[in-house]
């Protein structure tokens, strides 16, 4: 394949240097010892035969270099010509090079954009030094099969003392601190670490140190900043380090700042210690500590995996009541902090492919068209001794300049498209390290492999079609070419039909993701969301360690926020829907179940709770001001708990054991509401546990205010209601119930934007392949119409004629399509909500839009048939 | 050891080696022979301009090369000429030809 070997001969020169090199060498030495053979046939001695060769041929090292040299410079020079030549032929067809280099743009740009996401939140190492040893230890339990991204302290502590695998074991957990050194309190997101924290991961301050081992204590009274906070609040003073800070409680003093890369909780702005001395860290059935832990350098996860599991094995036999059915799950960190986001990156990631493949049909379409049109320059070049080889190699430069063009491009369209996406992302712990997203070497690097395979693939598909044709032939046909290019015809013919099934892929991928974005958004919530503010408050541990004196506190706020102009009502709640969620187990009594531990969400609200959120009662009674501390404790449950805990039975009247921060607490049960969307809007409805505040007030809670209006306006003077009760308490964090809702829909949304945004590309780029390739053929069968209409054929016969050729194409490609999308949809499953795979309404659906488009992309060169004189062309033979 | 006696004007080497190809493949030794025989020992060339200008002709798509055994029995590298070396040596046969007879009047005229 003489054609094929020196195709890539610039390359090998390149890349392949060393054995270019050998092979010269064998070359040369096989040329001296033939001269010395000569030589001595001519009767020298044999050494002095291969002395005088040596000499005669003057250093073999220089006569390699020449040929080197000589071998560069024509490479060079063929290349540079080429170039020269691609260059002119380009620009004098500005309209092709402009839609085929806007084409490969959005193609390259999209692919770009969307792989320097998956390169910095999938790719790209995690922060942290050897972080492949890192992974997170987590519970699961085998009863229910839920896992749980933490254990409980006392079992931590367990793990810790009892495992051999680990060269070290943290835990982290939030919790807020609130800062009083401004005339404004201000509650700050924190993390409370264990003494390995800061070593397990590695990092280094940026400003003083981590913290010493005896700071772990009730009077540790230490915090390490984040760069974001030393930033926001101290104007990145070089001596925070030192400085004492008033803090609720108490002061504190700043020991360090952490580096800005360095974000473990994502959301966390500042650590404290732990107490590792305290009564908390007996605490066994409420699991709150997330891990992360460094693998002793041999130790293979699953190895980790097996011993933890004997531990935890041996836990649950020793504590039951707490540990039975709990096992352990070992995971790398990376997957702990991105690992929900892989599949749909993934899945976009294949979508921008598919794009990228209709952009290079659409493109190959357009240099086919072009190439049948310039059959007669390559036939001219060819007849002046131009080789197949030479040609094809024309063709390949020109793609290749084409598509590097349209790369650098795509790659500067990129860079604004990766600050839109970070931008569009839902902010916070839902879309990790995206904000990491941008063009660098890497993401450069890719786009130039995207460019140059997409580059040698069009010129190889163009340049074979090219090559192939027969010279002779379209010298001889002269201008006029009915039947010409027949299999070039028939090649964009397949290109359309690819086209229209790989838009079928991403047309039938967004229209589910699209279907299932408004299920979500109609979804029943349970309680009515409308003018609603919640505003999260602390209680200060030493003021109110008392729950008399806390429930107190919340009910004076409520009262308080309640006196403002502007507000409806007021309730708490210590979890309200869509922001916070809390599980405790719980038992029925009389009911003797030992090997089985529930769980139930927890939530410690107001007696007027359930009416101002609209939430039904559907037995029993609501909570009322008399379930207060010395009346017997009650509880309301919700449908869910009814249906899954007392089938056929009458739950009102019956009792519950919460253990409650390992204190068992009786609950006697007094009614039952209806379920509501508490964790998000997809989330599954679980058994909930109400109490009442008054009675078992939660450490925080937070206010729901019903508005007059719009409730985002209310939030300074609430701030000020809260900061009037007691001025070291702070609200911050304060959201409307509509941005709680919107929140919680935004990852869906994000990702049917941005598959919707490609399947709409997809589909004009398709529809641009159609409608090219339908006016090319009309074209070209002007002649054939003209003919038709002159023995009788009527406008509706043309019409047909040609749509009928269209819609043959986008019949073949709609069948392949659906095919395809019927297997590849699946992997969408995880990402879907309510509505099936291959939800038939949606195929269908996206069928009749494609189909519809498709039709309109024929009917422009269809009408422009009908208009065809059959004179003219008659008088034109 | 003779010195080469004429020097090889600017693109008369590429003109003789495909000259010398023509009549049949041939290792670089052979070329250098063939060359010596058919301009009656005029020109001699040396490996130091033979071999760069055979990788240029083959780089330039004129000569095809593949290894292959040699009269006594050595690994040789083989050129031959391809359809492209076939119309470059026509060409330069004709531009030679031009050329020669300009000279050659322009020698006379003076």
């Amino acid at each position: 394949m003489p054609l094929l070997s020196r195709a890539f001969s610039f390359w090998r020169n390149l890349s392949r240097k060393a054995q270019v090199d050998q092979e010269l060498d064998e070359e040369l030495r096989s040329y001296v010892e033939m001269l010395t053979d000569e030589k001595v046939q001519r009767g020298m001695r044999a050494e002095e035969a291969r002395r005088s060769s040596l000499i005669e041929v003057g250093g073999i090292e220089q006569v390699k270099e020449q040929v080197r040299e000589v071998r560069m410079g024509a490479t060079m020079a063929t290349f540079l010509r080429d170039v020269r030549y691609g260059a002119r032929s380009l620009a004098r067809s500005p309209g092709f090079t402009a839609v085929a280099l806007l084409t490969l743009a959005l193609g390259i740009g999209a692919n770009t954009a969307i792989f320097s996401v998956v390169n910095a939140v999938l790719l790209r190492p995690l922060p942290f030094p050897g972080s492949g040893e890192l992974v997170v230890v987590r519970d699961e339990n085998g009863k229910t099969g839920e896992t749980f991204p933490s254990v409980s302290p006392a079992d931590f502590f367990d793990w810790k003392s009892q495992s051999r695998s680990f060269a070290s074991l943290a835990a982290y957990s939030g919790w807020s601190v609130t800062l009083l050194d401004s005339d404004r309190p201000e509650m700050i997101p924190a993390t409370r670490v264990t003494d390995e924290f800061f070593n397990t991961l590695r990092v280094q301050p940026l400003l003083g140190r981590t913290f010493r081992s005896d700071e772990f204590k009730a009077d540790g009274n230490v915090v390490i900043l984040s760069y974001r906070l030393w930033q926001r609040r101290f104007g990145g003073d070089p001596n925070v380090v030192g400085k004492t800070l008033a803090v609720e409680g108490g002061d504190i003093t700043v020991v360090g700042v952490m580096p800005p890369e360095f974000k473990l909780p994502a959301t966390a702005e500042a650590w404290t210690p732990v107490a590792q001395d305290s009564g908390e860290m007996h605490l066994r059935a409420a699991r709150y500590f997330e891990t992360v832990a460094r693998l002793k350098p041999n130790v293979a996860p699953s190895q980790a995996e097996a011993e933890m599991r004997t531990i935890a094995a041996r836990l649950a036999s020793q504590y039951p009541e707490s540990d039975s059915n709990w096992s352990v799950l070992i995971e790398p960190l990376r997957e702990t902090l991105v690992g929900d986001v892989r599949p749909a990156l993934l899945i976009l990631f294949g979508a921008v492919g598919l794009v990228l493949l209709i952009a290079c049909g659409n493109v190959a379409n357009l240099v086919l068209a072009r190439a049948t049109t310039r059959h007669k320059e390559l036939a001219i070049r060819a007849s002046l001794g131009a080789s197949r080889w030479h040609i094809t190699r024309q063709l390949i430069t020109e793609s290749l300049m084409l598509t590097c063009t349209g790369g650098a491009l795509g790659a500067l369209l990129a860079q604004w498209c990766v600050g839109a996406i970070v931008w569009l992302v839902p902010k916070g712990l839902r879309f990790p390290r995206i904000e990491e997203a941008h063009v660098d070497t890497a993401v450069l690097g890719f786009t130039f492999a995207v460019a140059l395979l997409a580059g040698a693939v069009l010129g190889l598909i163009t340049g074979m079609k090219a090559s192939r044709a027969d010279l002779h032939e379209s010298l001889k046909e002269g201008g006029r070419s009915a039947t010409a290019g027949w299999r070039v015809q028939r090649a964009r013919g397949a290109m359309v039909v690819a086209e229209i099934a790989l838009t079928l892929v991403l047309l039938a991928g967004a229209g589910l993701l699209i279907k299932s974005l408004m299920r979500l958004q109609h979804v029943e919530l349970g309680f009515n969301p409308e003018k609603l503010l919640a505003v999260p408050v602390g209680a200060s541990m030493s003021k109110y360690a008392q729950p008399e004196s806390r429930a107190a506190y919340f009910e004076r706020l409520a009262a308080q926020v309640q006196a403002e102009p502007g507000v409806q009502s007021v309730a708490t709640a210590s979890c309200p829907p869509m922001m916070y969620t809390m599980y405790f187990p719980f038992a029925i009594e009389g009911r003797a179940n030992p090997n089985e531990v529930p769980q139930a969400w927890y939530n410690a609200v107001s007696p007027n709770y359930f009416s101002l959120m609209g939430i039904g009662l559907l037995e029993g009674r609501e909570f009322t001001d008399h379930d207060r501390a010395g009346a017997s404790n009650a509880a309301v449950i919700n449908e869910t708990m009814r249906r899954r805990y007392f089938a056929g039975e009458d739950p009102v009247g019956k009792h519950l054991t919460v253990n409650y921060l390992n204190t068992p607490m009786s609950l006697e049960v007094v009614g039952v509401v209806k379920d509501i969307k508490q964790e998000s809007l997809a989330a599954q409805a679980n058994a909930q546990i109400y109490v009442s505040y008054l009675q078992v007030p939660w450490f925080s809670t937070t206010l729901i205010i019903r508005t007059e209006n719009d409730p985002g306006a209310l939030i300074p003077s609430v701030q000020r209601a809260i900061s009037s009760v007691d001025p070291t308490q702070a609200g911050s964090g304060a959201k409307t119930m509509e941005q709680l809702l919107s929140d919680s829909a935004a990852q869906p949304r994000f990702y049917s934007l941005l598959l919707g945004v490609f399947a709409a590309l997809a589909l004009l780029l398709a529809a641009v392949g159609i409608y090219g390739v339908i006016s090319y053929a009309v074209a070209q069968r002007t002649h054939e119409i003209g003919v038709r209409m002159a023995l009788g054929a009527q406008r509706r016969d043309v019409l047909k004629l040609v749509i009928g050729q269209g819609m043959i194409l986008v019949l073949a490609g709609t069948i392949i399509g659906l095919g395809a999308a019927f297997a590849l949809t699946r992997v969408m499953k995880s990402l879907l909500y309510e509505v099936g795979a291959t939800d038939p309404a949606t195929f269908v659906g996206v069928t009749a839009l494609l189909a519809l488009v498709a039709l309109l992309a024929c009917l422009l060169p269809a009408r422009r048939a009908t208009k065809v004189d059959p004179i003219m062309v008659l008088r034109h033979e | 050891m003779k010195e080469t006696k004429t020097d090889l004007l600017q693109g008369t080497l590429d003109l003789l080696v495909l000259k010398a190809l023509a009549l049949g493949p041939l290792h670089g030794l052979g070329v250098s022979t063939r060359i010596e025989q058919i301009t009656k020992g005029t020109f001699q060339v040396k490996p130091g301009s033979l071999f760069p200008a055979l990788h240029r002709m083959e780089e330039a798509g004129w000569l095809q090369s593949s290894w292959g055994e040699s009269e006594n029995n050595r690994r040789a590298k083989y050129y031959r000429l391809s359809r492209a070396g076939q119309r470059q040596l026509e060409t330069e046969t004709q531009e030679w030809k031009r050329i020669a007879v300009a000279i050659a009047s322009a020698l006379r005229a003076t």
